[in-house]
C-alpha cells in the first residue's frame, strides 16, 4: 500500500536527518578537540653570564637563589631550578574586554596591566606609592621643578638579548611624540621644551629631550611641573620603554600593523609575552634574565572572564589573584581558609560631575551634597570598604585635608539652601553613568530617593559606554554624570586636569566646564615647586575651594580589593592598588 | 524541485543584500563610535578631540554611510569581510576562531535535547497520564522557567566551586596539554545548561504528535492488519514526529552558529553569541557586518533545507511553481 | 535557557514551536463538538492552571492594595534582612521589601510578555493563513519576507534600538513582536499547506463556500491547536526572556520592580548564597507563572482541537 511505502521512506528520510545532526555535531566536536592552544614549551634554562648582577632597587630583597647565577656557570641548572619553578602557573583575573593587539601607545583599559608585566617604565611606584627606580636607577629633579635627569641602569638586556641603553628611551618619547603614531602620552608629553613643534612638524628633534650619554636622558620641560614624571609612570597613560632596534623602521602611522605590536616579544620585564587567545586568557612567560631578579614562577596566566564568573573561578582555585573583589563577596570571602582578602587604598574618587553651565548655582550643589547620607551608603555599598573624601585632593598622604567641610546629613539644610537658590522643585534632573558600575546602580536608587526628599527630582538614565562618551565629553549635552576612577590620590597636581580653564571638554578632561581663576593660580603654583610644605598649603587652598564651590560633588575613595590564593607567595601589599608591582618575588607553595 | 531550488538560491541573494543594508544603516543609528567605545570614559578625557579625530579617520569612520557600505561590499565581493575595528583582526579570521567552539556548543547541546526529548516524549505519549508523563511534563516546564544565567552559576557553584567536580568556565584548563577528556570536562555544565532548555520544546512537540497519532484510524487499520502493537507504535509514531522534529532542527540550525550569549559569558565559554554582542556595544561595525551575514546565510540555508524536507516528508504539502 | 533556547539570547533567530501538520486519513469528518468547557474542565490541571493566572492577574491589578510597603521605598537600616514579621519576605540590598516589590513585580512581567505575544501572533497567523491558502506568487513573495525578516540577530538588533530609542522594557517588547513573528507565520503557513488539500476543505470549498470562510472557519479552527500551543509557549518565554534581558542590562530598569530584574541579583553570589529570600520568591512565581500558562494552552488545545476528540 502507498502509505506504507512512503512510510519507509520517509522514516528512512527522517533517520538520515537526525543522523546528519548528529554528524555535524560530532563533527564540530571532533573540530576543536584539535588544541586551538598550541602548548607553550618550558623555558629555555637562563644563561648564566646575562644574569642580573646589578643590585635590585631597595625595596625588594633578592631572594638568595638568583644571584647565584651570575657566579659560577657550572651551577646553572640548579639555579635554574630555583628561579623559576618549572610547571609553576598563577592565574591572575581580569574582566573580559581587552584588546592587547592595540598597541602600548594607545592603550587605554585593562590592556595596561598586561603590558606593565612586560615592559618597563623609568620609575615605578613600590606598594607605598613611592616612586622607586625601575629602568632608571635614579633620577633627579632640578629644585625649579623643569629639568628631569634620569640616570638608566646599566647591563639590563632586552629579551633578544640586545642591550637597554637610552636610545631606547629616545626613541620611546619621540615615538610617542610623532602625531601620526597617535600616542596617548602625547598630550602629557608636550610639556617637554620643543615638543610642541616636534609634534606638528616644524622641528625634526625635541629639544628638551637630551641623550647624555649612553645612559643618561634628560629632560627640560616649558613650565615647571613637580608632579610631572609621576604622572607618566603611573597615571592613565603609562610610557612604556619601548624596543628602538625592534620598531626603529616602523612606521608611525601603520603601528597598528607591526608585528612586533601584534606579538610583543622583546621585552625588558619579569614577564616575556606568549600568546593571546581571545576571550580566553594572555600567556606570559618568565623572563630569566629579569634585572630586578628572575621570577620564581615559571607562567603567568591573565585570565579573562566577567565577573560572576571571575569569582567562581577563584573560590575554585583556578584563579590566584582576583582584581577588584565586590565589597559584600570579600565579607563572604574572609572565612575562607583558602583565601586571602586584601584590602587597598583606592586612589579614585566616586563622583558625580554636574554641568556647571547649565547649573550655575553652588548653594544647589550643596543642598545635594547635604540632602544625601554618605555615611549610610558607604555602609550600604561599599560595605564599609572605602573612605569618606571632601574634594578630590586626596592624596598622597601630606595631601590630607580634614579641617574641609564635611557636609554631614542635613535634609532640612539641603531644603534651606534650595529653596534661597530658588529651585523649582517641578524640575526634573538626568543623571547619566555608563551601564555596568554596580555600584553605582545600587547607589542610584537610594540617592533617588533621598533627594526627592528635600525636592529634587533625578531622572535615572544610564547608557552604554559609546552613548554615554558621546553625550558626556565629546558632545556635551548633560546634566550629571556619574563616575568613577581616577588616580586622584597619586598627586594632587591630578585634579588640575579636571578643573582648570583651559582644560573644557571636549578638548580636555574637564567636563563639569567650571572655571576659576584663583584655582587655577594654586594648581600652578602647586606644581612650580618640590618643597612639599610649601606645595602642601598651596593645596590646601586649592582642597578647601573645590569643597566649597563643589564643581562636582563628592562622595568618596572606594578600597581596592584583591582576592590572593594563600599558596601565592611574596605578595607585598601597601597602598598601590597595583599589586603586582614585584611580581618577580611572587612564589607558589 | 530543481527549479525551486535554484529559485530559492538566486533570490537569496538580493535577500542577503537587502539585510546586509538595513543592518549596517541600523547600527549606525545607535550613538557612539568605536574610538570613544574602546577607551574607559574616566581616562578619555585626556585625550582631546584631535587625537579621536585622528582615530576616527585612521579607520574610516569620517566618511559618509553609502560611501562605507560600498567599500565593504566591495571588499566583500574580494571575500574579504574587513578588519574589525576593535582588535584589528581580520573579522573572517575572528568569526572562524569562534565558529568551531561554538558548533560544539550549540551542537551537542541539541543532540541531547534530541536524545533525551524525543524517546521521553514518545514514552510521555504513549502512556499518557502516567506518573512519567507528569514528571516529564513538570520537569520539563520547570527546567524552562528556570533564566540560564541562574541555572548556570547555581551549577557552577554546586558542582565545581562546592564539590570539585568540574571545571567552572573556558573550554581548556590553563597551563597543561590540552586533551578531549579536559574538553569534556569544561563541557558538561554549559551543555547541562543549554540542552535543558531546549528538552522540553522538542518533548511536548513529539509528544503531542505522537499522540494524534495514536487516534488515527490508519493505526487501527494497521493493528487489524495483524501488526504487533510495538511495531505499529514506533513506527507511525516516529513517522508522523518526524515533521516537527525537522521544524525543530530547521529552526535550530541558525543558533548553532549563532551562539548563545548568556550561557557563553557565564562560562567564559569563546562563542558566536558573546562575540556579537561585544561587536554591538563597542560600535564594531565590520565585525558586526560579518556576523551578521554569516547568520543570516545560516537562517536561508536552514529554511530551504527544512522546506525541501517538508516536501519529502509529506507529499501533500507542494510548492506551486 | 528558556530564554536562550528560544529567542534573542541566541544572536540568531526566533524560534517558533513546532510544526504539527500530520498525515491524516481522509474519512475523518468535522465533527460538532461538545461543550468546550465541558472538556476543559475535564481537564483538571488545566483548571488549576486558569485560576493560578486569574490570581496573579488579580495580584497585578489591585497591588497597590495588596502589598504591605510602597516598592519603591528605602530603608537603610534594614538593609539585607531576612524575612520577619515586618517584611515577611525580607528586605533587599536597598532596604526595599521584597514581597511588596515581588507583588508589583507580577503587573509588568504579566504585562510585558502580552504585548510581544499579541503583536507576533496576530502577524504572523495572518500572513502565515494568507500564505498558505493561497499558495503560488502570494506565498513566494511572503516566505521571501519571511526569510527576510528572519535573518535579523534580534539580540542586535534589540540593543542597536535600546541604544537609539532608550532602554523602555515595552520597546524592547514591540521589538521583539516585530522580530518573531516569522516563527508563527511558518507554524501556520505549514497547518494551511497541509489542511487545505484535506477532503472537507475541498467540499467546502466545492459547495461554493468563500475564501474567507473556508479560511476561517475550516482550516484555522484546526490550526488554532499549534497556535495556541505557541502563543502560551510564547508568553512564557516572554516573561524569562525579561530576565535574560536584566542579565544584560536591557530589561526592566531598577528601581521598578520586575520579577526578571529581581532574579537578576541572584548573579552575585553573594546573593545567591546568603539571601535566597531575595531571589526565590520572584522565582518561584516565574515558575508558577510559566507552569499555569502552558497547562492552560494544553487545555485549550486539547479542548478546541477536533482531532483530539476521541469516542
Amino acid at each position: 500500500m502507498s502509505a506504507q511505502k512512503f512510510s519507509r521512506r520517509a522514516f528512512i528520510r527522517g533517520l538520515a536527518v537526525a543522523a546528519g545532526g548528529t554528524a555535524l555535531s560530532l563533527a564540530a566536536a571532533c573540530g576543536p578537540a584539535a588544541p586551538t592552544v598550541a602548548p607553550t614549551q618550558a623555558p629555555p634554562p637562563p644563561k648564566p653570564t646575562t644574569a642580573p648582577a646589578a643590585a635590585p632597587a631597595a625595596t625588594s630583597a633578592p631572594p638568595a637563589a638568583t644571584a647565584a647565577p651570575a657566579a659560577n656557570p657550572t651551577t646553572a641548572p640548579a639555579a635554574a631550578a630555583a628561579v623559576a619553578k618549572p610547571g609553576s602557573v598563577v592565574q591572575i583575573g581580569r574582566r573580559s574586554e581587552i584588546n592587547p593587539l592595540w598597541s602600548p601607545l594607545k592603550t587605554a583599559g585593562g590592556e595596561v596591566q598586561i603590558f606593565d608585566l612586560i615592559f618597563n617604565r623609568l620609575i615605578a611606584p613600590d606598594e607605598k606609592w613611592t616612586m622607586q627606580p625601575d629602568l632608571a636607577e635614579k633620577f633627579d629633579v632640578s629644585a625649579d621643578a623643569t629639568v628631569y635627569t634620569f640616570n638608566l641602569r646599566r647591563n639590563v638586556t632586552w629579551s633578544d638579548g640586545k642591550p637597554f641603553t637610552a636610545r631606547d628611551v629616545m626613541f620611546t618619547y619621540r615615538l610617542n611624540l610623532t602625531k601620526s603614531a597617535g600616542s596617548r602620552q602625547a598630550p602629557r608629553l608636550l610639556q617637554i621644551k620643543g615638543a610642541k613643534d616636534f609634534y606638528e612638524g616644524t622641528a625634526t628633534e625635541v629639544s628638551g629631550l637630551q641623550m647624555l650619554d649612553e645612559n643618561t636622558v634628560r629632560m627640560t620641560l616649558e613650565q615647571p611641573n613637580v608632579s610631572w614624571v609621576s604622572q607618566l609612570t603611573h597615571s592613565s597613560p603609562i610610557l612604556f620603554i619601548l624596543p628602538e632596534h625592534v620598531l626603529k623602521d616602523a612606521d608611525p602611522a601603520q603601528l597598528d600593523n607591526h608585528p612586533f605590536i601584534k606579538k610583543p616579544d622583546v621585552s625588558t620585564g619579569p614577564y616575556q609575552y606568549v600568546q593571546f587567545v581571545a576571550d580566553q586568557f594572555v600567556e606570559f612567560k618568565a623572563n630569566p634574565n629579569y634585572f630586578k631578579g628572575a621570577p620564581k614562577i615559571e607562567k603567568v596566566f591573565v585570565r579573562l572572564a566577567e565577573p560572576p564568573t571571575q569569582l567562581a573561578q577563584f573560590e575554585r582555585g583556578e584563579l590566584d589573584v582576583m582584581y577588584k573583589v565586590t565589597a559584600k563577596d570579600a565579607e563572604r570571602l574572609k572565612s575562607n581558609t583558602n583565601l586571602s582578602i586584601i584590602p587597598l587604598q583606592g586612589l579614585g574618587v566616586f563622583q558625580i560631575a554636574w554641568n556647571n553651565e547649565r547649573f550655575p548655582d553652588k548653594r544647589v550643589r550643596q543642598a545635594f551634597m547635604y540632602a544625601i547620607d554618605r555615611e549610610s551608603l558607604i555602609k550600604v555599598v561599599l560595605r564599609g570598604e572605602g573612605r569618606l573624601v571632601h574634594s578630590t585632593i586626596i592624596g598622597p598622604e601630606w595631601a590630607n585635608y580634614n579641617d574641609l567641610n564635611q557636609y554631614k546629613y542635613d535634609p532640612a539644610k539641603a531644603r534651606a539652601l534650595l529653596q534661597d537658590a530658588g529651585w523649582d522643585s517641578g524640575k526634573t534632573v538626568n543623571i547619566t553613568w555608563s551601564k555596568g558600575f554596580a555600584d553605582i546602580e545600587l547607589a542610584a536608587p537610594i540617592v533617588q530617593q533621598q533627594l526627592k526628599e528635600v525636592g529634587f527630582n533625578l531622572e535615572l538614565a544610564p547608557l552604554d559606554s559609546p552613548a554615554y562618551i558621546k553625550k558626556v565629553v565629546s558632545e556635551p549635552d548633560f546634566d550629571l554624570a556619574w563616575f568613577s576612577g581616577g588616580v586622584y590620590a597619586l598627586d594632587p597636581d591630578i585634579s588640575s586636569a579636571y578643573y582648570e580653564c583651559a582644560n573644557w571638554t571636549p578638548r580636555g578632561a574637564n567636563t563639569t566646564h567650571y572655571c576659576n581663576k584663583e584655582l587655577d593660580t594654586l594648581f600652578a603654583q602647586g606644581r612650580a615647586t618640590t618643597d612639599t610644605t610649601k606645595r602642601k598649603d598651596v593645596y590646601a587652598r586649592a582642597a578647601a575651594i573645590l569643597n566649597e564651590d563643589v564643581p562636582t560633588t563628592f562622595w568618596w575613595s572606594e578600597n581596592i580589593i584583591y582576592g590572593v590564593s594563600k599558596r601565592l607567595k611574596g605578595i607585598k601589599a601597601g597602598t598601590n592598588d597595583y599589586l603586582w608591582w614585584n611580581i618577580q618575588e611572587w612564589s607558589l607553595d | 524541485m530543481q527549479r525551486y531550488l535554484l529559485r530559492r538560491l538566486l533570490i537569496s541573494v538580493p535577500i542577503l543584500l537587502g539585510v546586509s543594508i538595513f543592518s549596517f544603516v541600523f547600527i549606525h543609528l545607535a550613538p557612539g563610535d568605536p574610538v570613544e567605545a574602546l577607551i574607559d570614559p574616566v581616562m578619555r578625557a585626556d585625550l582631546g578631540p584631535e587625537w579621536v579625530a585622528q582615530r576616527r579617520a585612521e579607520l574610516g569612520l569620517n566618511q559618509p554611510l553609502p560611501v562605507r557600505y560600498a567599500i565593504w561590499l566591495g571588499q566583500l565581493a574580494e571575500g574579504n569581510m574587513g578588519f574589525s575595528l576593535i582588535s584589528r583582526q581580520p573579522v573572517g579570521a575572528q568569526i572562524q576562531e569562534r565558529l568551531g567552539p561554538t558548533l560544539l556548543l550549540m551542537g551537542t547541546s541539541l543532540l541531547v535535547a534530541i536524545v533525551i526529548g524525543i524517546p521521553l516524549g514518545v514514552l510521555s505519549a504513549i502512556r499518557r497520564y502516567s506518573i512519567l508523563d507528569y514528571v516529564a511534563t513538570i520537569g520539563g516546564f520547570v527546567a524552562i522557567s528556570t533564566p540560564s544565567f541562574f541555572l548556570g552559576l547555581g551549577l557552577i557553584y554546586v558542582l565545581s566551586v562546592n564539590l570539585h567536580l568540574l571545571p567552572t568556565s573556558g573550554m581548556f584548563t590553563l597551563g597543561v596539554e590540552p586533551s578531549v577528556p579536559d574538553l569534556l570536562a569544561h563541557l558538561v555544565l554549559p551543555v547541562t545548561v543549554l540542552g535543558l532548555g531546549q528538552t522540553p520544546q522538542i518533548l511536548r512537540y513529539t509528544r503531542s504528535s505522537v499522540l494524534d497519532v495514536l487516534r488515527q484510524e490508519y493505526v487501527t487499520t494497521a493493528r487489524s492488519k495483524g501488526l504487533s502493537d510495538d511495531v505499529v507504535m514506533v513506527r507511525h509514531a516516529l513517522r508522523n514526529a518526524l515533521i516537527p522534529l525537522i521544524t525543530v532542527l530547521g529552526l535550530s540550525l541558525p543558533n548553532l552558529l549563532g551562539g548563545a550569549v548568556i550561557t557563553e559569558q557565564i562560562f567564559q565559554w569563546p562563542g558566536m553569541g558573546w562575540l556579537a554582542v561585544r561587536a554591538v556595544n563597542g560600535r564594531d561595525y565590520p565585525l558586526l557586518m560579518g556576523v551578521i551575514l554569516v547568520t543570516a546565510t545560516m537562517v536561508l540555508l536552514s529554511n530551504l533545507l527544512a522546506d525541501i524536507l517538508y516536501a519529502y516528508a509529506d507529499p501533500r504539502i507542494r510548492y506551486g511553481d | 535557557m528558556g530564554t536562550e533556547s528560544r529567542t534573542l539570547t541566541t544572536v540568531g533567530v526566533g524560534q517558533a514551536p513546532v510544526h504539527e501538520a500530520v498525515a491524516q486519513p481522509d474519512l475523518v469528518l468535522v465533527r460538532r463538538r461538545p461543550g468546550v468547557r465541558r472538556a476543559f474542565a475535564r481537564h483538571r490541571l488545566a483548571v488549576l492552571g486558569a485560576v493560578v493566572i486569574i490570581l496573579l492577574a488579580f495580584l497585578a491589578m489591585f497591588a497597590p492594595f495588596i502589598a504591605t510597603h510602597d516598592p519603591f521605598a528605602i530603608d537603610l537600616l534594614m538593609v539585607r534582612e531576612g524575612p520577619s514579621s515586618k517584611h515577611l519576605l525580607g528586605t533587599d540590598e536597598a532596604g526595599r521589601d521584597v514581597l511588596s516589590r515581588v507583588i508589583f513585580g507580577t503587573r509588568v512581567s504579566l504585562s510585558v510578555g502580552l504585548v510581544a505575544v499579541t503583536i507576533y501572533t496576530l502577524i504572523g497567523t495572518i500572513l502565515g493563513a494568507i500564505s498558505g491558502y493561497y499558495g503560488g506568487r502570494v506565498d513566494s513573495v511572503i516566505q521571501r519576507v519571511t526569510d527576510t525578516v528572519m535573518c535579523f540577530p534580534s539580540l542586535i538588533i534589540i540593543i542597536a534600538a535600546v541604544a537609539i530609542v532608550g532602554p523602555s522594557i515595552f520597546n524592547v517588547m514591540v521589538v521583539i513582536g516585530l522580530l518573531q513573528w516569522p516563527g508563527v507565520c511558518r507554524l501556520v503557513r505549514g497547518e494551511f499547506l497541509s489542511l487545505r488539500e484535506r477532503d472537507f476543505v475541498l467540499a467546502a470549498r466545492a459547495m461554493g463556500a468563500r475564501d474567507r470562510r473556508v479560511i476561517f472557519r475550516h482550516i484555522l479552527v484546526n490550526a488554532v491547536g499549534p497556535i495556541t500551543v505557541a502563543a502560551t509557549f510564547g508568553v512564557a518565554t516572554a516573561i524569562l526572556t525579561e530576565a535574560g534581558l536584566s542579565f544584560l542590562g536591557l530589561g526592566v530598569q531598577p528601581p521598578t520592580a520586575s520579577w526578571g530584574n529581581m532574579i537578576n541579583s541572584a548573579q552575585s553570589a553573594s546573593v545567591l548564597q546568603e539571601m535566597p529570600w531575595a531571589w526565590v520568591p520572584p522565582g518561584i512565581l516565574i515558575a508558577l507563572a510559566v507552569l499555569s500558562i502552558n497547562f492552560v494552552g494544553d487545555g485549550l488545545r486539547d479542548a478546541v482541537d477536533p482531532r483530539m476528540r476521541v469516542g
